[in-house]
């Protein structure tokens, strides 16, 4: 790779940043066309897959100023250190032994995977989240009908995630990975990417690791008397655990609405007392959650919106709720065990999710990266079902 | 869809696809163009050399000698050195000392026509002239050191790596790489001076106030934590009053890089090569399979 010997110079919007991640998309083309040549994908896919894997390049600078998402600069400037083999200057150690605690550095290491030729811009890493989203595409197309699943990846949340050099995609992508793989009770995959989402998102990471459990160990796709351990378990587990688990809920809340108080941290508890934010009980939480999942569910609302692109973001929310219900309902998922573990693992995320949810921009972005992947993993449900049903009916 | 993992096949396969698709006359002429496509850009392209100074904050200013500077030091952000230096390099106070010193005429009148630094015009594109037109408010016929200002924010980059402790100032040149060098030294040490003035105000007026508090009695508990405030800024006078830096340290005195750094004439001529190499398989993969792939 050309980038190694070179020293990351941002060339920002130039016309050699056309050039260079023009070599990139094509790249990434050269893949649409292999997988299309081995039958991997159909034409359909192949040209959807050529439009989608140009995004990147639409996204930031031309459509939006690449500094708005600024975590982008810093998972560019890692995965390129990493190219070039730098140590960490204030963490020597960190390298060496813990560099898979640190969030940015787990990211860039896992885009630096994917094999693009060239890392010149912010816009590059974009590239790795896009081919590793068409991996996952072209992954679940084995289990799924090509022609409906392209539609889920026309999404535009996905899109624009996938478009960016954020961790939001991996998030998204290893998520979907885990879900299928714990559907399809191939437990150590699930469990490789179920790891990483420990540093990666440590919300999705306990969510997942509830419906992990719910399979792996109470068995609840398989028996009913297991469902029902499953629910005593994680109610007898919250009484017990409610003040640890509401000491974590109310730090992060607390938290959450510092970080969009005009003050920062410092002014928000110095200001204001935070003990009005603080839930006491697991039932003023069940209480304050159940008030709250309809606003986090189709947050921005019309009275919140201040860009453009919050009406684009409320219509999909809706969209999406629309979708599951219709999921739900069409396979008729309540007559399915697999269907429960994955439904109160996502329930109690909702519940989570929707008392800390403070800020309309972070939390979308949250919601959807969470959501997601459960809305793939109760699709693929349904369609096993079915075909499992087709396939009785022809014998 | 199920696969079928029959290497031999995909081997055969691979084989197949080389054969009529990439090792192709149309690719060999795409490679060619690449080579064409990738000198011209070049040619046309104006170097671009990075004049970078390296520095490293002056850690040792955070810190005084009594125990209330220890702890002040302790709850002190790591890098507030580097954000007060920071904010001083694109401040107005910078760019007004700049000015002075000259960098106004040495920027915008390169030819040195207008003896006075004042009246050097200024050029407004047609655009901004007709919008003042429409608004009716007035151009700025002269440079002034707003427009040093916005040189300053437009060109100057500050740098600092990730938990990194060092940090670079540094901008591109097409120019004279001399003049660039003495611009970029010129702007860290205005900077730091702007700071430093700043804080030796400060710190002034703190010692008159002290000094006219002290001159009436009071208990003794009040006059020594005076005492202490006034050591703790004769102190502070004492080290900002010398020509050295105060916020930073030069680690690099600015130099200019031997090699342009944009363009990057070795990721050009790659880039174009993927790119031409690609749409040629691409071309021929189309023209062989139209058919089949619509």
């Amino acid at each position: 790779m050309v980038n190694e010997y070179i020293v990351f110079f941002d060339y920002e919007y130039t016309f050699l940043y056309y050039i260079f991640e023009l070599a990139n998309y094509s790249a990434l083309a050269f893949i649409a066309l292999i997988f299309r040549h081995y039958k991997f994908i159909n034409n359909s896919s192949f040209w959807t897959w050529l439009v989608l894997m140009f995004t990147p390049i639409l996204f930031n600078y031309f459509i939006f100023d690449a500094h708005l998402f600024g975590d982008q600069s810093l998972y560019t400037l890692d995965a390129v250190d990493q190219k070039l083999d730098y140590d960490l200057p204030n963490n020597p150690n960190l390298e060496k032994d813990l560099w898979w605690t640190s969030t940015s550095i787990l990211t860039s290491k896992i885009l630096s995977i994917f094999p693009l030729p060239m890392l010149m811009t912010l816009t590059s890493l974009a590239f790795a989240n896009k081919l590793m989203l068409f991996l996952l595409f072209v992954w679940t197309s084995r289990f799924l009908n090509q022609d409906r699943l392209i539609l889920f990846f026309l999404i535009p949340s996905l899109v624009l995630y996938s478009s960016l050099s954020l961790r939001d995609n991996i998030i998204i992508v290893f998520g979907v990975a885990f879900l299928i793989n714990l559907v399809n009770r191939k437990y150590i995959f699930a469990l490789v990417f179920l790891i990483p989402l420990f540093v990666l998102k440590i919300q999705n990471f306990s969510f997942f690791l509830l419906a992990f459990f719910g399979n792996f160990i109470f068995q609840t796709h398989k028996s009913f008397i297991g469902l029902i351990l499953y629910l005593l378990s994680l109610s007898l587990f919250s009484i017990v655990m409610q003040e640890e688990i509401l000491d974590i809920i109310n730090l992060y809340r607390v938290a959450f609405a510092a970080e969009d108080s005009i003050g920062g941290y410092a002014d928000f508890t110095f200001y204001n007392d935070t003990s009005l934010l603080e839930l006491t009980s697991l039932s003023g939480f069940i209480y304050e959650s159940l008030i709250r999942i309809p606003n986090f569910l189709l947050m921005p609302l019309p009275w919140n919106w201040s860009s453009p692109l919050y009406p684009i973001q409320f219509l999909e929310s809706l969209l999406l709720i629309i979708i599951f219900i219709r999921v739900i309902f069409k396979y008729s998922l309540y007559r399915n065990l697999y269907f429960y573990s994955l439904i109160i693992s996502f329930v109690a995320g909702l519940m989570v999710y929707s008392v800390l949810a403070m800020n309309e921009g972070t939390f979308v972005r949250y919601r959807f990266s969470f959501f997601f992947p459960y809305l793939i993993a109760l699709y693929y449900i349904g369609e096993s079902a079915l075909a499992e049903k087709e396939k009785e009916a022809h014998a | 869809m199920k696969y079928q993992y029959n290497f031999k096949e995909i081997f055969n396969n691979a084989r197949l696809f080389s054969t009529e698709y990439v090792f192709t006359k149309l690719v060999l002429r795409a490679i060619f163009f690449s080579f064409v496509v990738s000198i011209l850009i070049l040619i046309f392209s104006t170097p671009k050399f990075s004049i970078s100074a390296t520095l490293l904050e002056n850690k040792d200013q955070q810190e005084s000698s009594d125990l209330e500077g220890v702890f002040r030091s302790i709850s002190q952000k790591d890098n507030e050195m580097f954000q007060k230096f920071r904010a001083n390099v694109f401040s107005t106070t910078t760019s007004k000392e700049l000015w002075k010193l000259g960098w106004g005429s040495r920027l915008f009148d390169a030819g040195n026509l207008y003896e006075d630094d004042s009246k050097i015009p200024k050029s407004h594109g047609s655009f901004n002239r007709f919008s003042a037109f429409l608004l009716g408010y007035e151009l700025n016929p002269y440079y002034s050191h707003l427009d040093l200002k916005e040189f300053i924010l437009r060109k100057v980059q500050i740098r600092q790596a990730p938990r990194a402790s060092d940090f670079t100032v540094s901008m591109l040149t097409d120019g004279n790489r001399e003049f660039a060098k003495e611009l970029i030294y010129s702007i860290i040490i205005t900077a730091d001076s702007a700071a430093k003035q700043k804080a030796l105000a400060v710190s002034r007026a703190r010692i008159k106030s002290a000094m006219d508090e002290l001159q009436n009695p009071k208990n003794s508990l009040v006059n020594n934590g005076l005492s202490s405030i006034l050591n703790s800024e004769y102190f502070k006078v004492a080290s900002l009053s010398n020509d050295l830096p105060y916020y930073v340290y030069f680690v690099d005195m600015p130099s200019a890089s031997e090699y342009p750094i944009s363009p990057n004439a070795a990721a050009v001529f790659v880039a174009d090569l993927i790119i031409f190499f690609i749409l040629g398989v691409f071309f021929s993969y189309y023209s062989k399979n139209k058919e089949e792939l619509w």
